[in-house]
Order: C-alpha cells, then sequence, then structure tokens
C-alpha cells in the first residue's frame, strides 16, 4: 500500500480551511452550555423538586442515547418546525431553508454539552466544604457574594480536568455535524476522499488534525489551571 | 408540516427492537478484543518499563484526540488496502468485523486507563498483608487485589459500555445493521417520511437500553461492594 | 446588650435545643461547657443564623428578632455585629491570609479599600501573622490557620465574637498559640461567646461559665461557683470526667 502524498498535501490545504468552523462550532457551543450546564448544577443541588426532576430527566436522554440520534433528529426536524412555524403562524414569507445549517449544529451541541456540563459543575461544586458558604455568611457576605468570590472560583478550578475532558469530546463530536451539512473539517475531508477515492489518505489528514487541535486544547486547560490553582499549592517549607 | 404520527412509534418499535442483538453483539465483541487490548496496555503502563509505558501512553493519547467516526473511516477503508499489500483480501461487506475493530482501538484506551487507575487505587498494604500471611504472589493477585479491583472498575467500566453503546451506533455510516442501521434503512425505505416518528423510537431503545445496563451493573456492584460498606 | 431566649432546634426527631437563654453583657466572656452532644455548637450556630432555629429570639442592642422568622435583611443586619471562629477554620481557600481578612471589611461592609487594608494589616499584626499575610491557608499550619481565622472574625470589630471549639481540631502543641492570641483579646475588652473542652481557659479568662447538658443550660455562674462549687450533679460528673484527679470530692 502506497500512499498518495501529493494528494495528501492538497487535502491539508482545503481541510485546514474548515479548521475555523469546527473551533467556531466548539467554542459557541461551550459559551452556550458553560453557562446553562452551571444554572442546571444549581437547580439539581438546590430544593426544587419540579426543576430537579426535569434536569434529571433531560441529563438522562442527553446521556442515554447517541449524539448522531440527536443530530439527526434535531436536523429533520427543527428546519421544517421552523418553516411551518414562519409561514403560518407569524405567516411571514421569510424562506427559512436559507438558513445557515451551522445554527442547528449550534443547537444540538449546546444541547448534548450542558447536559454533561451541568454533571461536571454539579460535582464539582459539591467538592467545595459547606464550611467556605459559613464561613462567607458569616464575615458578612450575601449569598450572591458568596458564590461569585468564593464558591465559584474554587469549583472552577475543580471543574477544569473534566471540563477539558468535556471540551475535548465535544471537538469530537462537532466530526459529526457534516450530517447537517456543515462545512467542517471532517466534511471537506469526505469530499475529497470520494472525489479522488482517496479515502485512506484524506482521512489520515484529519486524524493528523485532531490530534493536533486536541493537543492545543489540552495545553490551553493545563496553562489555565496551572494559573488559577495557584492557591492549591504548598511552598516546600 | 407533513402531520405527525405518533402511532407509527409503536409500529415501528418491533421492526426495529429485534436489532439490539446486532448492537449488543458488537458491544460484546468490542469489550471482549478492546478488553483484552486494555488489558495489555495497563500492563505495559504499570510494569512495561520506560519503553512499554511510553508507546501505551502515545496510544492512549492520540486515540483519545481522534474521533471515533474518522477511526471508523480509516479503519473501513485503509485496512481492507494495508492488507491487500500484505497479500490478504479482505470482504469489505463484512461490516461487524470492521466495526469491531474500530471500537477496539477506541476502547482498549478506555479501558487501559480503567484497569490502571484501579489497580493504582489498592493500597500498597493489601498485597503486603497477602503475602505477610503466606500467599503466594498470583495468589494475593487473585483472591485479595482482584476483588478489590473489581469494585473500582465497575462504575467507569458501565460508563464505558453505555459510551461505547453510543458511539457504536455511526457504524451505520459504514453500513452495518445494527439498531441505528435498521432505522435508517426503514426510514430509506419510506423515502424519508416517518423519520422523526423513527428516530423517537430508536431515542426509547437507546435510552432504555442505557438505563438497563446502568441498573444491571449497579446490582452487581452493590453485590461486590459489600466489604466496602461504611459501618455506621 | 446581647440577649438569647429560650432556643428551639431539632433535627429531624432529634431535640438539640430545648429551651435555651443566655444573656452576655458587654465585656464579658462568656464560656459554654458541656459533653459533646449537648448543644452548645447548636447553640452558636443558631446565634450567628448559620442553623435556623425552630423558636427562640434574639435581642440585640434593644432590638428583638424573631430566631425562627428573621428576614434575610435582619439576619445580615445581625451577622455583622458578630464575628464568628470555626472548628475546622473554614478559611477561604482560594483568598490569602490577608484576602480572607478583606472579605469581611471591603466586600461585606464596604469599608474603603485604603482603611481596609490598614485595618487588616493591623488585625494580622495583631495575631501575629504579619510575615504571612500572602500565604494561603493550604501553606499555613493548623495553628496560623486558626489565628488567621480569628483575625478575620474580629476585622470588622464586631460587637460579640463567637468561638466554636476553636482548639479542638488543633494538634496539642499548636493549641497554645491560639489560646494566647484569644487571652490577649480578652484582656483588650472584646466581649466573646466561646464553647470549649479547655478547662484551663474557662478557669483562667471567663467571666461566666455555662454548662449544658441534654439541649438546657443546667448551671451557670463564675468559674468559682462553676468549678469549685459546682451544685448540680450532672456537673460533676461532667468535671470529674474531664479533670480527673483535681476534682475528687463529691457533693
Amino acid at each position: 500500500m502506497t500512499l498518495n502524498l501529493q494528494f495528501m498535501k492538497e487535502t491539508l490545504a482545503s481541510t485546514a480551511a474548515g479548521i475555523p468552523t469546527t473551533l467556531g462550532l466548539t467554542c459557541v457551543a461551550l459559551l452556550i452550555s458553560l453557562p446553562a450546564g452551571f444554572f442546571m448544577a444549581l437547580g439539581k443541588l438546590g430544593n426544587r423538586k419540579t426543576a430537579k426532576r426535569l434536569i434529571s430527566f433531560y441529563v438522562s436522554f442527553v446521556r442515554g442515547t447517541p449524539i448522531v440520534l440527536q443530530i439527526l433528529f434535531v436536523y429533520s426536524l427543527l428546519p421544517s418546525l421552523l418553516n411551518h412555524i414562519v409561514k403560518n403562524v407569524l405567516g411571514m414569507s421569510w424562506n427559512v431553508f436559507n438558513i445557515n445549517p451551522i445554527f442547528y449544529a449550534f443547537f444540538v451541541f449546546s444541547f448534548n454539552t450542558a447536559a454533561v456540563l451541568s454533571e461536571t459543575f454539579r460535582s464539582a461544586l459539591l467538592t467545595v466544604s459547606h464550611g467556605q458558604m459559613e464561613a462567607a455568611l458569616s464575615v458578612g457576605l450575601s449569598r450572591t457574594q458568596a458564590y461569585v468570590r468564593i464558591i465559584i472560583p474554587q469549583a472552577l478550578v475543580a471543574a477544569l480536568p473534566n471540563l477539558c475532558n468535556a471540551t475535548v469530546n465535544l471537538l469530537k463530536s462537532t466530526s459529526l455535524a457534516y450530517m447537517m451539512t456543515v462545512k467542517d473539517i471532517t466534511a471537506i475531508a469526505k469530499l475529497n476522499a470520494a472525489r479522488g477515492y482517496n479515502y485512506i489518505e484524506a482521512y489520515l489528514v484529519i486524524f493528523i488534525i485532531y490530534i493536533l487541535l486536541c493537543t492545543t486544547v489540552q495545553l490551553l486547560f493545563y496553562a489555565t489551571e496551572s494559573v488559577l490553582s495557584g492557591y492549591k499549592k504548598r511552598i516546600a517549607v | 408540516m407533513r402531520p405527525f404520527k405518533p402511532e407509527y412509534i409503536l409500529e415501528v418499535l418491533p421492526q426495529i427492537f429485534p436489532y439490539t442483538a446486532v448492537t449488543l453483539g458488537i458491544m460484546a465483541g468490542t469489550v471482549l478484543f478492546g478488553g483484552l487490548l486494555g488489558f495489555l496496555l495497563a500492563c505495559a503502563k504499570i510494569r512495561g518499563g520506560r519503553v512499554g509505558n511510553g508507546v501505551a501512553n502515545v496510544y492512549i493519547y492520540i486515540t483519545r484526540c481522534v474521533p471515533s467516526i474518522v477511526m471508523l473511516f480509516i479503519v473501513y477503508y485503509g485496512l481492507p488496502e494495508f492488507l491487500r499489500g500484505i497479500g490478504i483480501q479482505t470482504d469489505s461487506r463484512n461490516h461487524g468485523l470492521f466495526v469491531i475493530i474500530t471500537f477496539s482501538i477506541l476502547f482498549g484506551a478506555v479501558m487501559a486507563e480503567v484497569f490502571r487507575s484501579a489497580y493504582e487505587s489498592i493500597d500498597k498494604g493489601q498485597r503486603e498483608a497477602g503475602l505477610c500471611v503466606g500467599l503466594s504472589g498470583f495468589q494475593t493477585f487473585r483472591r485479595i487485589v482482584l476483588p478489590q479491583c473489581t469494585v473500582v472498575i465497575l462504575p467507569n467500566f458501565t460508563n464505558a459500555l453505555v459510551n461505547l453503546m453510543k458511539e457504536g451506533s455511526l457504524a451505520y455510516t459504514i453500513g452495518l445493521m445494527d439498531l441505528m442501521g435498521r432505522g435508517q434503512w426503514i426510514i430509506g425505505m419510506n423515502n424519508g417520511s416517518y423519520s422523526l416518528e423513527v428516530y423517537l423510537a430508536l431515542f426509547l431503545v437507546y435510552w432504555v437500553l442505557t438505563i438497563l445496563i446502568e441498573y444491571v451493573f449497579r446490582q452487581i456492584e452493590r453485590r461486590l461492594s459489600r466489604g466496602k460498606k461504611i459501618v455506621v | 446588650m446581647l440577649q438569647v431566649k429560650n432556643v428551639h432546634k431539632s433535627f429531624g426527631s432529634n431535640e438539640i435545643l430545648k429551651g435555651v437563654s443566655l444573656e452576655v453583657k458587654k465585656g464579658d466572656i462568656v464560656v459554654i461547657l458541656g459533653p459533646s452532644g449537648s448543644g452548645k455548637t447548636t447553640l452558636l450556630r443558631c446565634i450567628d443564623f448559620l442553623e435556623r432555629a425552630d423558636q427562640g429570639s434574639i435581642l440585640f442592642d434593644g432590638i428583638e428578632t424573631d430566631m425562627h422568622s428573621a428576614s434575610k435583611a435582619n439576619i445580615a443586619r445581625l451577622r455583622k455585629k458578630m464575628g464568628f471562629v470555626f472548628q475546622n477554620y473554614n478559611l477561604f481557600a482560594n483568598r490569602t491570609a490577608f484576602g480572607n481578612v478583606m472579605e469581611g471589611l471591603a466586600i461585606a461592609r464596604k469599608i474603603p479599600k485604603a482603611e481596609a487594608e490598614a485595618r487588616a494589616r493591623e488585625v494580622l499584626d495583631q495575631v501575629g501573622l504579619s510575615d504571612r499575610r500572602d500565604y494561603y491557608p493550604s501553606q499555613l499550619s493548623g495553628g496560623q490557620q486558626q489565628r488567621v481565622g480569628i483575625a478575620r472574625a474580629i476585622a470588622p470589630r464586631p460587637d460579640v465574637i463567637l468561638f466554636d471549639e476553636p482548639t479542638s481540631a488543633l494538634d496539642p502543641e499548636l493549641v497554645g498559640e491560639v489560646l494566647n492570641v484569644m487571652k490577649s483579646l480578652a484582656r483588650s475588652g472584646s466581649t466573646m461567646v466561646v464553647v470549649t473542652h479547655e478547662m484551663q481557659f474557662a478557669r483562667d479568662v471567663a467571666t461566666k461559665v455555662i454548662f449544658m447538658d441534654g439541649g438546657v443550660v443546667v448551671e451557670e455562674g463564675t468559674p468559682k461557683e462553676v468549678f469549685s462549687h459546682p451544685k448540680e450533679a450532672r456537673t460533676v460528673q461532667f468535671l470529674r470526667n474531664i479533670m480527673p484527679g483535681e476534682f475528687d470530692y463529691s457533693i
């Protein structure tokens, strides 16, 4: 077996054009699911029964079903549902099918990642001892102040390793965005592969790109962690 | 918008459900081969010296970075070419084999970490105590270390298994007729109609399977972890 | 100055406080003694609203507040009059010693930064930790952490400081440094309520000793009255258990 190196070079150049899409998708989904996941974690730790049940149900669903199924479902439901709403309910003539499919991708990946992050944050919040909240109240801080200044900064550090994991998994799962006709690196590689019948070369190229992207993400997290967790380090006495 | 027919979900369920066997079969094959691979990798990490440890680490790192679907395509398109290069012909219609190979490669890396962390979680004192009461090295491993490891492994294994099932649903992209493949086939037969109903039926099956797997393994875990109960 | 009346508190079916009342005058050093499970800690935590009492009232500077139904605003107002020192220090893990003291000043009480910083330096100096100002809790010994805990509690100059077994989590050789800080606080005229097992401290420093058992106040008086002439059998039993040899006579 010989690899077509010329083809690999060309594929590398053309798939690299998909990197912004892959990273953009990852970042937007992360930006939406971070706060969503955090508030769901708070909801799960609170005492409202209905909220707790709803969140558990949602998390169980997302974690219990394949993301590819969630993608296919959303992509066959949302566009026609939106079209129906725009045409028949709002009575507008705007064409829904012109929407860039990346918005559907934002939706699915946020929907999915928020569930994962709610669990991450929940366990991270639980690692911060109850005494920290009591101490904050006893020096006169309000509950919100205590969360913002004392609890969340500590929970964030505890959550970082799992947050890194979740981000890597999110980045990997964006490779399925091609099913919604989003032009990410996997989509471009697939296109190239089919055109030249050079499947193995095309996939090896994105294999390498994914390793590079994941490495970058992990290095960023390690850097963040070492900055944020300064307070945990003991100095040798 | 096309009318939604909830009753079609019930109609399609019996057509999909038998293919649970294929999904579970693929999982069983992957657990077997991937588990073995994971065990070997864990051994390499624990006592493989610098070379063994390094090789295992690189393997685990790389597989962790690659999306399942990319790995699946590489194996499906690349492996036959590679084998042809060394004079072996494969039948590309044998989808199950490629799927098991792909997911064993990925599952092995996950299980390697599971095994290693379980082994490291067992207090060295347990092993030393075993040797001190006169058990042999193997007896100590078999009677003292292994049972304690199992309890630590189970929750992580359950997690990995559920993930395997979910990722395994990607196998339809290379034409495997498992749960997901069957669902897609039905949608194809209907020229794309009733896709929502079929997907909902699939959601139901996968969700129930996840809950069942988690329930069964939690029961096993409960059985095995009796020695760990905290006495108040 | 501070008076709590008829405090009741149950956890589930377990009644911990069965109507406890307590009066603290300005400059008082009230030491609460009693076997574990007697409700001393719960009483202290109810006073600072870390636990919500089922019943009872708190009278502070002439204003009476119902402890069960107190509003958020009232709780916040009362808490700012008190300082609390925890058994396991509960220093903010993500703040330095200095930062721990600053929270209650600059953030909770909105004291201007320069003034707050000056005061934080002053109290850390007072507990003998000016050289550990920029250390995080994880870099301090237990005794040092508890001294920061005390500095944090006294910095806003509260009317009363509540101590919840401040030395019982410490290694024996570190107890002294914390007790010394507390003694010098007492000498400087602070008002303190202290739950502790340190009998020597109670004898030497207290202006009033309260003995609690089974969720009620069994006996109270000056250290001399309680230690030398205890009236109640339960007090005698407790003192005999905790100070064998020193307390051998019976009534």
